[in-house]
This record gives structure tokens, C-alpha cells and sequence, in this order.
């Protein structure tokens, strides 16, 4: 998918005009915030729980190539397939590859981030292979001809005034007035337009929340049942993963499937949690007659000997995109690629490289919310910093931050300078702000002025003061 | 005036950092974290070669800005027993981070006083509460006040019911915000760099502040306050804000942050 | 192509690893108390969790008794007397019913009705497991709208490890896993319209759940 990254400021200016999305962002927070919290303090063993999930990550991260390999294996065993592709151009023949070699015209989709990655949707088309999202949001979208603004709830972004009104441009066939007005309305209409393209398809592509190598199954998790109507009714079921998905044991997915759904909706489990292994077995009445997984690099062996490893524990629950104010103040499009919010701050550099993300990285008051509540603990803040080292260390910063914090180190290093310096510009300011005690305005505080005033000094510095007490008190 | 147990025992010697915000903008606090310190018990001192911990340069990704800035500091507080500052974020960047910022300089000597640093930083309210043990501080007010926490404060050192206990027991009707985990949006060269989102968040925290209707907003730190204390008067409000040390130490002379100048001491109602 | 894609992506990640302390796998996780329930409790916590989760539960006498019920159930629920049930079900006395007319076999979209067993089940958040294969065909647990699950109380695990257990036991005696195993909570929902939680998304917008005490016909061969 083509990034719009570089746009990030004029995307954001925008986004903050913007009072559907601005709506649209309070549902969303107001809705899974106290979920998530009330989840978390169901399960007592909730952190025990994160540290033994970590450490399963921590270690397969170590041993990607045993257990991938094992999978691959346990896949050939059980009749599928596995394809390897190291980039995103290869990814995209492959799975074209595949639907020729099917005979595939049309595909039915599971909601899967790799695949908008990928840009696979618009790739198959122009091959004049015809997706179809299944997934509720990733369905409005794509008659919207937009992109997923989250990872989970990709049409999260709207309102459903906007979700009635795209359903009635788009599904013109029913009657005219028809009830819309409800969550319910939609879902229903849904449901129906839907129904009976799941058994027409060729093809069901379905992304993977994990992968099991002992088993050489690949699991989706969903709410809707879409996921598992995509992949059990088409004639072939294919699997596009990031090779980060893998995970040794069942047992070990036991662990992720009870912090997953908990960090991302505040459910204890998911409706449906689906281990698909291979394709029909002799005498099975139902299921496809083909299966294939396709694995995806596209950028994480790089990730995992560089400096950005950790992020490859993420899990994709979303819960640092619900709790992060910046995300809630910009909605998901603002970041310009698949992967938004935390998360999206530090993966989407990563991946599309840091020259075209460079805001990115930046947008981020550290406040550490998104750490707190990540299953993984991972160290966004930290990882975003480092990031922003590369961006110093490749002078990818703006020449003024550059002069600026040389300036201001070059002061702080001289303390007696630094003292002479700020007490008398501290005295000036505050002269000129007089009796109204804020400015309004100051040259290079326009960022700051635009909607806040900025408090004038006390003037002099605290030396001055505390020199003139200790004169005092003697 | 309360003074801790008054034996024979040596004083607890204290080196006040009072960074580079409480220097520039509201050097009072800085006064007020010092008396609060000597009422506790403490001697203290204020190295004079302090400026600034690091944290723009260290945040902003330029390490080598960040550990020029912050090495005056190794030398300034490398002999009291407990660094104290009045300032959750710049605590968090000497007990957290400074040993990062000097980890790779080659420099073992000035590794070995970030590592000393680290471990006897404390914020102010913590500091009195946990290891002074202070109770009741001097200050006396009635006020509704509206606590923020700031993100340092209540992630990396764990600082959020100590000033709530002082603040009650000076007499304050202490109110939590709807929101009162969610960042006020200062973080730094962020309110400036992404201003148009720093402003959004630092309107949805006041507008919080303002829905509680309390006299006054007080926190731990300065940038957090004059973040606040910008928008709410931007938006007009009556909301008085200060700092958490000047509260506790109750002379309060000083006109609000952001307030106008000319009213006389600006200390709230009995 | 795709043969050398697998040596340069093997090739990246073995070098990735060069000079790393490796990480020790830290074994099975303890479950947590929630998930270790046992006798009547756990039975409780199963029917607790899966009402919780929007699954109506109800107990048949016997196995044998599931067309009589059935036939009374569905008048009541206002639906057609039509299901379409699963092969391992197929040997009860359907024609006693008189009046509900089986299909066997996998589900269609005509299919309003649809009556599966569940191979296992998880206490701890009231999950069932459903394996695909002749016996229980997967489309069963998704096309219809009613989705009606016979559940067997010796098949209800503590959580989740049990169930594991109870795949690598399937797979060790028939030599492969199930081509789906279907761990399913409830009926389907969806929260993508204004964070709003509405039932009934694509999968059954119903689920009911049968408990029997008697062992399931698939213990038996076990």
C-alpha cells in the first residue's frame, strides 16, 4: 500500500477540523478503554501472564528459523502449502500466481493488515481478480475506497450516518426506505449482501493472529464468523502472514488468546478462535480443497537484528491505539499507512523506511500510556527515541532543531553562562509582558501560541533569588 | 512549623535541582521546594552548576546535545545523599535514563555518577512523603483543587497519592479529572513541534479541569502547568493554577501561572 | 523465486541471530485460578460464562432425548422444524419426532437450523470446541442462524489446556490435526458500527447449547 506518511502534517491539520472523526474517536475510546481496564482486572494473573508471553516471544524471536521451519513441515504433512516471499512484490505474484494456478476470479477476504500492506486488493484487481472484504469494517471501506484507520476496527474512523450513507449509495438495489438509523440496520444489511457471496467465491484469503508450529496451524481470531465463512466455503483457502506470527506450541497460543482479546475489546475470548490445518481431509463433508500459507518478510528479519526487534513482539491487539491521545486527537489515516497509532509510530518507519515516515517517530508526547497497556510491554517511547536517534545520527532533523538544541547544550554545559543568560532574558520577557502576564504570541512559538497562551516569566532566574535570601537570612 | 524527629543524628543532605522550567518561568516554586525541604528536616543545598538534566536534547534523539547538557550535573550532585526535584519528568530522566545517556560515552567515571544519580533521585512530594516521612506540610488552604498527574510522574516514579495526602491534609477538597491518566500534551519540543495536537490534547485536558469547577489546578510539573495554564486562559478561565510545592508551602506570593500580575498575592480563600 | 525467497529469508534470519544469547523457552504457563476450576464448579463456571457471552444453555436428560426436545424447542422459538444435523447425530430416533425433518450433512444458506456435538469445551470462558470431519461438518457452526451445539459435561475442560491436550490425542491416534478446530463463544457479534455491540454479524446470530451428563458417542471410540 503507498504511503501518505510524508503528508502527516497537512493529514493532521485536516484531522483536527475534522468533528465527525473527532466524534467517531470519543465513541471509540469511550467504548474500550474501561473495557479493556475492567477485563484486565477480571484476571488477577493478568501480568504473570504478559511476562510468560514475552518470554515465549522473546525466545521464538531466537529461534525463528527452527520453528518456521517446523511449521513448514507440519503444513506439508497435513497436505498445504507454503510459499516464501522475502518482499511485498513477491508476495503480491505469489498469491497471483496462486489464483491462476486455482483459476480464481473471485476472492472473498478475512480482515488482514499484511494484505493492506501489500496493497493486495487493488493488485488482484488490476489483474481483474475481484476481492470482496468480509469483515463489517473492512467492507465499508472498501466501498468507500478508503483504508483501514485501525488495526481491529477499521472503519472506526466513521460515523454511521456516513456508514447509512455509503450503504445506500452502494447498495441501490434495496428499497429506498428502508430502515438505517441503527448500529443493527447496518449490520443486518450487511449480513444479507454478504450471504451469499462466501459460497460463490474461488478463493478465500484470510490473514493469520498466529502461527503454530508444532501443528502447522494458522489461527484467526474474529467476532463476526466472517473469517471462517471465507475460508471454509471457498474452494481454496489462502493464508498471508508475517513471518513474526510463528509461535512453537498450542499451549503457547493458550497464553496469547487470553491477553489478546482482553487488551483489544475487554472480552475474556473472542467469538470465534479458528485453528485451520490444511486443507479437507478424505470424508470431510465440507472445507476447501486447497491450502496455502504465504509467508511474508517484506522488512522483519531486518527488524529482528536491528534495534526495532522488540516491536516484533506486538500481537496486534490495538490496545496502545485506543489509549493513545494523540491517535484519539487524529484518528488512524493521520499516519499515513497501514499501521497507526504506538505501534504504528515505530512499525511503519520500520517498514517503509524512516525518510518517509519522518514525522512519524516525532508525533509523540512520551507519556508512556501506550507501554502501560501493551500485552507485551513493549517499550514504544524507547523504541520511538531510538528512532529519532537514527533520524539525528542521518541529519534527517530540521536545521533549526539542530541549531537550537546545540545553542541550548552549549548554555547548559557553562552553568555560570547559563545563569547569565536566562536571568537576563527571563527579566526582559517579563518586562514586556507586564501586568497581563501571558504573551500571546512570540517569534518561534508559533506551534505553541495557536491556541494557548504562553505565561510570562517571573524574570531574573532562581539564583537570583535564592542568593538574595541567603543574604537576607545572614 | 513541623520539624521532623529532632535527635542528635545527622541531617539528610539534599541537593535541590530545580530545573531548568522552575528556573526560567517560576523561580518562587523553586523557593517553595526548598522551604518544604528545610521544614522537612533536610539540609540542603543548590549546586550552583546546575542547568538543565538533558531531557530536550535526549528526547529529541541527540545524544551527543543531551550528555554536553547534562554533564555539569554529574560533578554538582555527586556528594549529597538524595538529589530532590521539583519535577516528575526531569526525576524520570535522572533515574531512568541518565545512566542510558552516559551508557556508550566511553566515559567510565561519569557512568559510575549517572549510576549514583540515578539511584538517590526523588520527586519532591515522594521524597517528603516516603523518606521524610512529612505528614502535614506548612501550607493551609481550603481551596477545591484539581489535581494533574503528570505522565512521569505517575509512570516512572509512581508519584500520585503522596501529593493527594499532603494536599488533603493541608485542607484542600482534593477532585480527580475524568481523564486524569490521559496526557495533558506538553511532552516537550511536542508542544511546539506538533502544536495543533499538543493544543487539542491541552483542550480536552481543560476542558476536564473546568468540568469539575475547581479553584484551582495544581500539579508537579512546570512544563505540564504552563501547558495547562496557557489553554485555560486562552479559553478564559478562572482557574487558578500553581504549583504542587507552592501549595504545600503555603506563602503562595506569587500571582497564579499565567495569571495577571497586579492582584495582590493571588492566595485563594480561606 | 520462490525457492531462493526461502534461502535468502532463512539465510537473513539465521544471521540475525549470530552472537545472541538465546532466550530459553519458559515452558508451559500455570493457568490462571479462573481456568483450573474442577467438579461442580467448573460445570457452573462453564454455564456462567457462556450465558455471560450471549449463548442461551439448557440440559437434555439424554442424548436420546434430542429430537422430542427439539421439536418442542423450536416450536416455541417460532422457528421452522427443519434442521440440518450433524452425521455424528444421525443415529437418534429422528422419526419419533413426527414433526422436524432432518437433513444430515454440511450447512447451506437455506439452512435456517443447524445441530452439531462439540468435541470439547473450555470452563473457563464458557467456550466450546468444535473439530471439523465426517462426523461434524464445520459449516454447521457458521451458515446457519441458529446454531444448536450438544455438549457433553465429561467433555468440558478446566480451559483451554485441556482442550490441546485432547488435539494432540486426536492427533496422535488418527495421525493428523482436524482440518478446523472451531473454539466458539456465543453467537457472532460485531462492534464495527460506532463501537456498538450488535449480535449477529455473518456467523449464527443465535447459540444454544445442550449439556448432556452421558459421555459423547465420540468418547466411546475414543
Amino acid at each position: 500500500m503507498e504511503t501518505t506518511s510524508e503528508r502527516f502534517r497537512e493529514s493532521v491539520a485536516a484531522a483536527i477540523r475534522d468533528d465527525e472523526l473527532k466524534g467517531a474517536m470519543s465513541k471509540l475510546t469511550s467504548a474500550l478503554r474501561p473495557k479493556r481496564a475492567s477485563a484486565v482486572a477480571g484476571l488477577p494473573e493478568f501480568d504473570q501472564l504478559r511476562d510468560h508471553g514475552i518470554a515465549i516471544k522473546m525466545h521464538t524471536l531466537d529461534h525463528m528459523d527452527t520453528y518456521l521451519a517446523r511449521f513448514e513441515d507440519n503444513v506439508i504433512a497435513n497436505g498445504g502449502h507454503v510459499h516464501w516471499c522475502a518482499d511485498e512484490a513477491s508476495a503480491r505474484q505469489t498469491i497471483l500466481d496462486l489464483c491462476r494456478q486455482h483459476n480464481v476470479r473471485t476472492v472473498t477476504k478475512g480482515k488482514s493488515m499484511v494484505t493492506e500492506e501489500l496493497g493486495l486488493n487493488a493488485f488482484l484487481d488490476s489483474h481483474g481478480i475481484l476481492p470482496l472484504e468480509t469483515d463489517l469494517g473492512e467492507y465499508i471501506i472498501q466501498l468507500r475506497g478508503e483504508h483501514p484507520s485501525h488495526i481491529i476496527a477499521p472503519a472506526t474512523h466513521l460515523q454511521r450516518e456516513q456508514i447509512a450513507d455509503t450503504f445506500r449509495k452502494s447498495h441501490a438495489h434495496l428499497d429506498a426506505n428502508r430502515a438505517m438509523d441503527t448500529a443493527e440496520s447496518l449490520t443486518e444489511e450487511a449480513r444479507q449482501e454478504l450471504r451469499e457471496k462466501y459460497g460463490a467465491a474461488d478463493a478465500g484469503i484470510t490473514g493469520a493472529n498466529f502461527m503454530i508450529a508444532e501443528t502447522g496451524s494458522t489461527i484467526i481470531v474474529t467476532n463476526e464468523g466472517n473469517g471462517d465463512l471465507t475460508q471454509t466455503l471457498a474452494k481454496v483457502h489462502i493464508v498471508v502472514a508475517s513471518l513474526e506470527k510463528i509461535i512453537p506450541t498450542m499451549d503457547d497460543a493458550g497464553v496469547f488468546l487470553r491477553l489478546l482479546a482482553r487488551s483489544a475489546t475487554g472480552q475474556d475470548m473472542s467469538v470465534y478462535t479458528t485453528l485451520s490445518s490444511g486443507p479437507r481431509r478424505a470424508g470431510d463433508l465440507d472445507g476447501p480443497d486447497a491450502f496455502h500459507v504465504v509467508l511474508v518478510d517484506n522488512g522483519r528479519s531486518a527488524m529482528l537484528g536491528g534495534s526495532e526487534r522488540e516491536m516484533l513482539r506486538c500481537i496486534r491487539c490495538s490496545a496502545c491505539l485506543n489509549h493513545c491521545p494523540v491517535y484519539a486527537s487524529i484518528g488512524g489515516h493521520a499516519y499515513g499507512w497501514v499501521y497507526s497509532g504506538p505501534m504504528g509510530k515505530v512499525l511503519t518507519p520500520s517498514l517503509t523506511g524512516l525518510d518517509k515516515a519522518k514525522d512519524l517517530p516525532n508525533a509523540s508526547s512520551f507519556c508512556g500510556k501506550c507501554q502501560e497497556v501493551c500485552p507485551m510491554r513493549i517499550p514504544l517511547p524507547k523504541l520511538m527515541r531510538n528512532l529519532r536517534v537514527k533520524q539525528t545520527e542521518m541529519k534527517m532533523t530540521s536545521w533549526r532543531q539542530r541549531i537550537l538544541l546545540f545553542l541550548w547544550s552549549s548554555l547548559a554545559s557553562r552553568p555560570a553562562l547559563y545563569r547569565f543568560v536566562t536571568g537576563a532574558m527571563t527579566k526582559i520577557l517579563a518586562g514586556l509582558a507586564g501586568r497581563k502576564g501571558v504573551f500571546r504570541w512570540l517569534p518561534l512559538t508559533g506551534g505553541w501560541t495557536k491556541m494557548r497562551d504562553l505565561p510570562a516569566p517571573e524574570g531574573g532566574g532562581f539564583f537570583a533569588r535564592y542568593d538574595a535570601s541567603r543574604k537576607e537570612n545572614n | 512549623m513541623t520539624t521532623s524527629s529532632g535527635s542528635s543524628q545527622k541531617k539528610v543532605t539534599v541537593g535541590l535541582f530545580v530545573t531548568c522550567l522552575i528556573d526560567a518561568m517560576r523561580p518562587s516554586a523553586g523557593m517553595a521546594a526548598l522551604r518544604l525541604l528545610e521544614t522537612a528536616g533536610c539540609e540542603v543545598v543548590v549546586p550552583k552548576d546546575q542547568s538543565c538534566c538533558g531531557q530536550p536534547a535526549w528526547n529529541s534523539g541527540d545524544i551527543n546535545s543531551a550528555r554536553k547538557a547534562a554533564t555539569p550535573f554529574l560533578d554538582a550532585f555527586d556528594t549529597c545523599d538524595y538529589v530532590v526535584v521539583p519535577s516528575g519528568s526531569c526525576a524520570g530522566m535522572l533515574a531512568h535514563h541518565l545512566v542510558d545517556l552516559f551508557d556508550g560515552s566511553g566515559d567510565t567515571h561519569a557512568q559510575k555518577q549517572a549510576s549514583s544519580i540515578a539511584a538517590k533521585t526523588h520527586e519532591l512530594t515522594s521524597f517528603l512523603v516516603d523518606v521524610m516521612g512529612m505528614k502535614t506540610p506548612p501550607g493551609k488552604t481550603g481551596a477545591r483543587i484539581a489535581y494533574h498527574d503528570s505522565c512521569s510522574s505517575l509512570r516512572e516514579m509512581q508519584v500520585s497519592a503522596q501529593p493527594r495526602a499532603l494536599l488533603k491534609a493541608a485542607g484542600a477538597d482534593v477532585v480527580d479529572l475524568d481523564k486524569a491518566d490521559t496526557c495533558c500534551g506538553f511532552g516537550g519540543t511536542f508542544s511546539v513541534k506538533y502544536g495543533d495536537i499538543s493544543g487539542t490534547m491541552s483542550d480536552d485536558k481543560a476542558a476536564d479541569i473546568e468540568g469539575k469547577d475547581p479553584d484551582m489546578l495544581v500539579a508537579g510539573d512546570m512544563g505540564c502547568l504552563m501547558n495547562i495554564a496557557g489553554r485555560l486562559s486562552r479559553r478564559g478561565s478562572s482557574v487558578e493554577v500553581r504549583h504542587v510545592a507552592e501549595v504545600l508551602d503555603g506563602v503562595m506570593e506569587a500571582p497564579p501561572i499565567a495569571g495577571p500580575r497586579n492582584t495582590a498575592s493571588g492566595r485563594p480563600e480561606e | 523465486m520462490a525457492a531462493s525467497d526461502r534461502t535468502l529469508i532463512f539465510d537473513r534470519l539465521r544471521k540475525a541471530g549470530e552472537g545472541r544469547i538465546k532466550a530459553p523457552h519458559p515452558g508451559r504457563a500455570t493457568p490462571p485460578k479462573m481456568g483450573s476450576l474442577s467438579g461442580k464448579k467448573k460445570i457452573d463456571r462453564f454455564v456462567e460464562q457462556a450465558s455471560q457471552q450471549y449463548a442461551t444453555v439448557d440440559t437434555l436428560s439424554s442424548l436420546d432425548d434430542l429430537p422430542r426436545y427439539l421439536t418442542k424447542w423450536l416450536r416455541r422459538q417460532n422457528l421452522p422444524q427443519e434442521v440440518v444435523i450433524a452425521p455424528i447425530l444421525e443415529h437418534l430416533d429422528w422419526q419419533d419426532t413426527k414433526s422436524v425433518t432432518t437433513r444430515t450433512g454440511a450447512a447451506t444458506t437455506a439452512d435456517m437450523v443447524g445441530v452439531s456435538m462439540a468435541y470439547g469445551a473450555a470452563a473457563e470462558t464458557g467456550t466450546v470446541m468444535m473439530i471439523s470431519g465426517e462426523q461434524t461438518p464445520t459449516t454447521l457452526n457458521f451458515v446457519p442462524d441458529v446454531e444448536i451445539i450438544v455438549l457433553s459435561k465429561k467433555d468440558i475442560s478446566a480451559g483451554m489446556e485441556g482442550c490441546w491436550d485432547q488435539l494432540r490425542a486426536y492427533k496422535d491416534k488418527t495421525g493428523q490435526m482436524p482440518r478446523a478446530v472451531n473454539y466458539i463463544t456465543g453467537p457472532s457479534r460485531t462492534a464495527d458500527v460506532e463501537a456498538t455491540m450488535v449480535l449477529g454479524a455473518h456467523g449464527p446470530r443465535r447459540l444454544h447449547l445442550l449439556l448432556i451428563d452421558e459421555a459423547s458417542p465420540w468418547r466411546k471410540n475414543r
